[in-house]
């Protein structure tokens, strides 16, 4: 008897053992290296992609997403969402506190979401003019009524933050949150310093102490800081010094999907684009996997319409379309009268890197088949300003980052939508769109948005080119990273495996 | 009281040099194409909202009145707010000041230990072959951009042998060593083009003093060459060296551009690039302000110096 | 007064270098010497320009992602690019490039330039003091920064560089002719002219004008180096000129990430433009000493 009470003994102890050591292990001290400071703490009034990448960590709304970009609880533990769609009932977390130790009511939702809805504070998403009114109806439970059905609602209060009211005045520069992290330091134009916030909700979480990002706008510099130790991990790291990572023996290279559509725009209200012919003759002139080669070395998926494969829930599969095939792009540029060739100007934000690389590569491919393309280097500011407010281009080639919903990544090519620098003019595709966006039966939207999306494929609407890999560099001895259909660095789930 | 006249007329000239040199940088910033608020808010703003930004920015009033608006500003100190950073433009300079000051002091010293000994020594040496050494090597020194000097360098030092940082900063609070090693390749790639021109000067002067009557006399007289050289010579050569140092350090402190992004460092040159990305107009015309009062100070020490030694411009 | 001893600065220099040849003691030889290395350096680049318009050398942007960062080999003199490009086209492509924006910015601020200090220095008085101003106000601003301002204004492109170059280096041009007409119209020369009835214009073209040439030349190849200078420095930073045409600068740029396994990326297009703006410093200092009539 004593033997097999030894004999299990032993057993348990070594099987448990690696069971052990497997597991993530707390502690540590974390450095990312970002590009781009935050511009502030106040998680209404930000604007910044880059202030979202951070403070993910520190705020967190009535739900979340998980990697694939489907809504999760996170401080409603439940909603219900009634049958016509106006209607959501959240049933708050209980035990969950903020930074400064008070405990999560009702109130504060109230408060955060009401101050979302207030013209005052800036918020820079036009959503909460969806919500007709807020009620707390007891100590855990919230009804959010909304002036009509609106089916990104959910995926759009990600990005509401709850705040404690009397956290307000100083949040610019001292963020209170219920995150895993709490703001320590913010030097800016230097580093971002999180600590472990040690009453978050979430048992487990997060596993290291601290996590410092610092501002390293060069990725240069970032890769010879994370060679020595000093920099962990670099997300979103440039495909060009990507060969560096993959040398090194102490460094690990992981390649995602980044949620971006990459795609060259024409404007449909100019010669020769508007005529389909052109446009889908420049689509089979594009060889586009020679091009993610060319420009991205290689890393990104090719997309065949305004959706990154990501969302997989609403994405349909259209990246071979236009196969590359010149001759074919040759016989429609002639059948649309343009044999003799045609003379262009593709203009290209000059900051943005890819998307310079790339239309080098198009207009040397739009070259061989008698398209000569004049290539202008556009400032942001200019872009912005004269592209995609005046529409005064002819193609122009730009990167829409990631939505949750299939509703805010199509709606662009509404007749009516402000921003449609494209100038797509479709009335079945706008009747779509605007089924979709009320419509509640998940699989009755799967069908819109998939026809949607054949629509840009079929009209050409422009030259989807890919979604580029996040790429994320890391030492060697850091696990944990999770990639997410949005732009966030979730060190939460990171830890050291040594 | 000559030298009172002298100082106020100068300090008037410079006075309107700098208001110049203020209302070119508004013109210049205000024929821009760019939308503040369009580039604070992204693609996806909307478009009330972006009004509202502008109006608060202050954006839609006429141009002269938002000149006027931001030089009454300026007169009581106040030099506005970023509207990309939404801080005060004052701190956001002096945040980047230590970086910009401890470079361009770093680089001078450089010059000014290299440059006027090598210059003086090749002038005393004139027609010997450390003459021509010294010569040939400022031709070199200034043809190299300072920019592919840097790429270099950072090759050699930091990815061959790794014993300087690539670039980046830290704080010199933080720690001073690290601060001062991330500072020395580019206070030499600085410094290059620098000591070579500043050489150049120092060697022409001197020739030209040594070959003055008085220094023959001197000779004539038995002074020892040293204190020929050192106490007479070099000090009447010095003015054109204090021009040109002058320039140089007022060039540095304006905040080396391009060696700042070669080498990654925080300084006031990168935000300065940055803000003409983003159209944050009060803080380009804030450092616009203030590169153009460093050089006009500058200049004005130097003609300060002038007076001093050589008490023959207060008359003119 | 400030002025005074900046021009007096820029005098002794000039005194100075007639001492400062590579080669020989200080004498007019060595001037000539001098003037024939830069002139054949230069040469050398024009002819480079002028084989790449030939296109006998393959195109410099032609891609070939298979072949691309490839190290000199036969196929490729001076290896390939990011894209299979190569290298040795596109700096003789970058050649062409440098040539006119460094000639392109140079005539215009020398036009402009001369004009104004010319005006300023001949008027005196009202005149002389305002255009002086402005051009005080101008040289605020270091060259690269200016240009920066200025091509972010105008767009980026060949015509806008020469503009924003040749915009930023006038004010140079401008004290210099300035400096020499205000001289020169004490001399007693032009004393003795005006005594003699001459009208204005003939004293300057006749007088002025021949005695001030010398420094606006010398200064011309000063400025041609700085602007070759401060177009890499701008398509560096990426404005300026625009892909894919070569720019030294900006195949600079562009290699940078590739530094550790392609450094002959990053060395060739920056001896480039070291070679070329030797060249012109050569070029100009012999042509400084040449023209100044005090060597011997």
């Amino acid at each position: 008897m004593p033997w097999l009470l030894v004999w299990l003994f032993v057993m348990l102890t070594w099987l448990g053992l690696p069971v052990a050591a497997a597991g993530p292990k707390s502690g540590g001290h974390l450095v990312v290296a970002v590009p781009i400071d935050p511009d502030t703490f106040d998680p209404h009034k930000a604007v910044a992609a880059a202030t979202r990448e951070i403070d993910y960590n520190i705020y967190q709304g009535l739900v979340s997403f998980d990697t694939e970009g489907r809504i999760v609880p996170c401080l409603a533990e439940s909603w219900e969402t009634s049958d016509d769609g106006t209607v959501y009932t959240f049933t708050l977390r209980p035990n969950v506190f903020f930074h400064n130790g008070r405990s999560l009511s009702t109130e504060d939702v109230l408060f955060s979401l009401e101050r979302v809805r207030d013209d005052a504070t800036g918020y820079p998403m036009m959503w909460p003019k969806q919500i007709e009114e807020i009620v707390t109806l007891d100590d855990s439970s919230i009804r959010v009524q909304l002036k009509a059905p609106y089916a990104p609602f959910l995926s759009e209060l990600v990005d509401a933050a709850i705040i404690p009211k009397e956290a307000v005045a100083q949040l610019a520069t001292k963020p209170v949150g219920t995150g895993p992290f709490r703001l320590v330091e913010w030097v800016m134009g230097q580093h971002v310093k999180l600590a472990r916030f040690d009453d978050y909700w979430e048992q487990g979480l997060p596993y290291v102490d601290t996590v410092t990002f610092r501002i390293i706008p060069d990725p240069a510099t970032a890769i010879l800081n994370l060679k020595a130790g000093a920099v962990h991990v670099i997300p979103r790291l440039s495909p060009d010094v990507a060969w560096q990572v993959e040398q090194a023996p102490d460094l690990k290279l992981l390649k995602g999907p980044m949620n971006t559509v990459q795609l060259m725009a024409y404007n449909l209200d100019r010669e020769p684009f508007s005529d389909k012919r052109v446009r889908q003759a420049i689509n089979y002139a594009i060889d586009k996997d020679l091009l993610i080669e060319g420009a991205a070395w290689g890393y990104g998926t090719k997309i065949g319409s305004n959706m990154s494969p990501v969302v997989d829930l609403y994405y349909a599969d259209l990246a071979d379309y236009y196969p590359y095939d010149t001759a074919k792009a040759r016989e429609l540029l002639a059948a649309a009268g343009y044999g003799q060739g045609v003379s262009v100007t593709l203009s290209l934000p000059a900051e943005y890197d890819l998307h310079v690389k790339s239309g080098e590569m198009v207009a040397a491919m739009l070259g061989e088949v008698g398209i000569e393309v004049n290539i202008e280097l556009v400032e942001w500011g200019t872009w912005l300003d004269r592209i995609y407010t005046k529409r005064d281009y002819d193609m122009t080639i730009v990167g829409f980052t990631g939505k949750l919903d299939p509703h805010t990544a199509l709606n662009r090519y509404t007749s009516d939508y402000g921003r449609n620098f494209s100038n797509f003019r479709h009335e079945e595709y706008d009747k779509l769109i605007l089924e979709g966006l009320q419509a509640t039966d998940i699989a009755r939207r799967q069908a819109i948005y998939s026809r949607c999306q054949e629509i840009l494929a079929e009209e050409a609407v422009a030259v989807y080119i890919m979604d580029p890999n996040d790429l994320v560099a890391m030492r060697s001895d850091v696990a944990g990273w999770r990639y997410y259909p949005k732009y966030v660095d979730d060190v939460g789930h990171v830890y050291f495996d040594k | 009281m000559v030298a009172l006249q002298y100082l106020s007329r100068r300090t008037a000239a410079l006075l309107v040099t700098l208001v110049i040199a203020c209302t070119i940088t508004f013109v210049v910033f205000h024929i821009i194409p760019g939308d503040p608020a369009l580039l604070m808010l992204g693609t996806e703003a909307d478009p009330e909202v972006l009004t509202g930004l502008r109006q608060e920015l202050g954006l839609d009033l006429p141009l002269h009145v938002q000149y006027l608006n931001w030089l009454k500003a300026v007169l009581a100190g106040d030099l506005g707010f970023s509207t990309r950073l939404k801080r005060p433009v004052a701190g956001l300079i002096g945040e980047r000041l230590p970086v910009t000051i401890s470079l361009a002091v770093l680089s001078m010293l450089l010059t000014l230990v290299i440059s006027i000994p090598a210059g003086a020594y090749a002038a005393t040496h004139h027609g010997q072959p450390i003459d021509y050494i010294i010569v040939f090597a400022s031709q070199i020194g200034m043809a190299i951009p300072h920019f592919w000097l840097g790429i270099l360098l950072i090759l050699l030092f930091s990815m061959y042998w790794k014993v300087l940082p690539p670039g980046g900063f830290v704080q010199w609070s933080a720690d001073p060593w690290k601060a001062f090693l991330s500072l020395v390749l580019p206070a030499f790639a600085l410094a290059t083009h620098r000591v070579a021109s500043l050489t150049r000067i120092t060697r022409a002067s001197m020739l030209d003093a040594l070959t003055q009557d008085y220094i023959r006399t001197g000779q004539s007289k038995g002074l020892p060459k040293l204190s020929l050289i050192y106490k007479h010579a070099l000090k009447n050569s010095l003015m054109p060296i204090v021009t040109v140092a002058g320039m140089q350090f007022a060039s540095l402190l304006a905040g080396s551009i391009v060696a700042e992004e070669v080498f990654a460092l925080p300084g006031l040159g990168r935000l300065l690039l940055q803000a003409i990305g983003y159209r944050d107009l009060p803080l380009v015309q804030g450092i616009a302000l203030f590169i153009a009062i460093v050089v006009v100070l500058v200049n004005f020490v130097t003609d300060i110096l002038y007076m001093i030694l050589d008490p023959r411009v207060r008359y003119k | 007064m400030a002025v005074v001893w900046k021009e007096k600065q820029l005098e002794a220099e000039g005194r100075g270098k007639e001492r400062a040849s590579l080669f020989q003691p200080p004498c007019k030889r060595a001037s000539r010497v001098n003037i024939c290395v830069g002139a054949v350096m230069l040469l050398a680049i024009a002819a480079l320009a002028v084989i790449s318009a030939l296109s006998i050398v393959s195109p410099p942007n032609a891609m070939d992602i298979r072949a691309r960062l490839v190290p000199p080999s036969k196929e490729h003199l001076l290896g390939t690019d990011h894209f299979g490009r190569d290298l040795f086209s596109r700096v003789a492509y970058g050649g062409r490039v440098a040539l006119k924006v460094g000639l392109g910015s140079t005539v215009m601020a020398a036009l402009l330039g001369v004009s104004l200090g010319g005006w300023a220095g001949y008027r005196g008085g009202w005149w002389d003091e305002t255009i002086m101003r402005i051009v005080d106000g101008l040289m605020a601003f270091p060259g690269v920064l200016f240009a920066i301002m200025l091509v972010t204004v105008l767009g980026p492109g060949m015509k806008n560089t020469i503009l924003a170059i040749g915009f930023a280096n006038l004010p140079l041009f401008a004290r210099i002719t300035r400096a020499s007409f205000l001289s020169a119209r004490n001399t007693l020369y032009v004393e003795a002219a005006r005594a003699l009835g001459a009208r204005p214009r003939h004293i300057v073209w006749r007088h002025v004008f021949p005695n001030s040439i010398g420094p606006i030349v010398v200064q011309a190849t000063v400025t041609c180096s700085t602007a070759i200078l401060t177009e890499a420095s701008l398509s560096y930073l990426g404005l300026g000129i625009q892909p894919p045409y070569p720019s030294w600068g900006r195949m600079l740029k562009e290699a940078q990430p590739y530094m550790g396994r392609a450094p002959w990326l990053v060395l060739v297009p920056g001896l480039a433009v070291f070679f070329t703006v030797i060249a012109l410093n050569l070029l100009g200092d012999g042509l400084r000493d040449w023209l100044d009539p005090n060597t011997r």
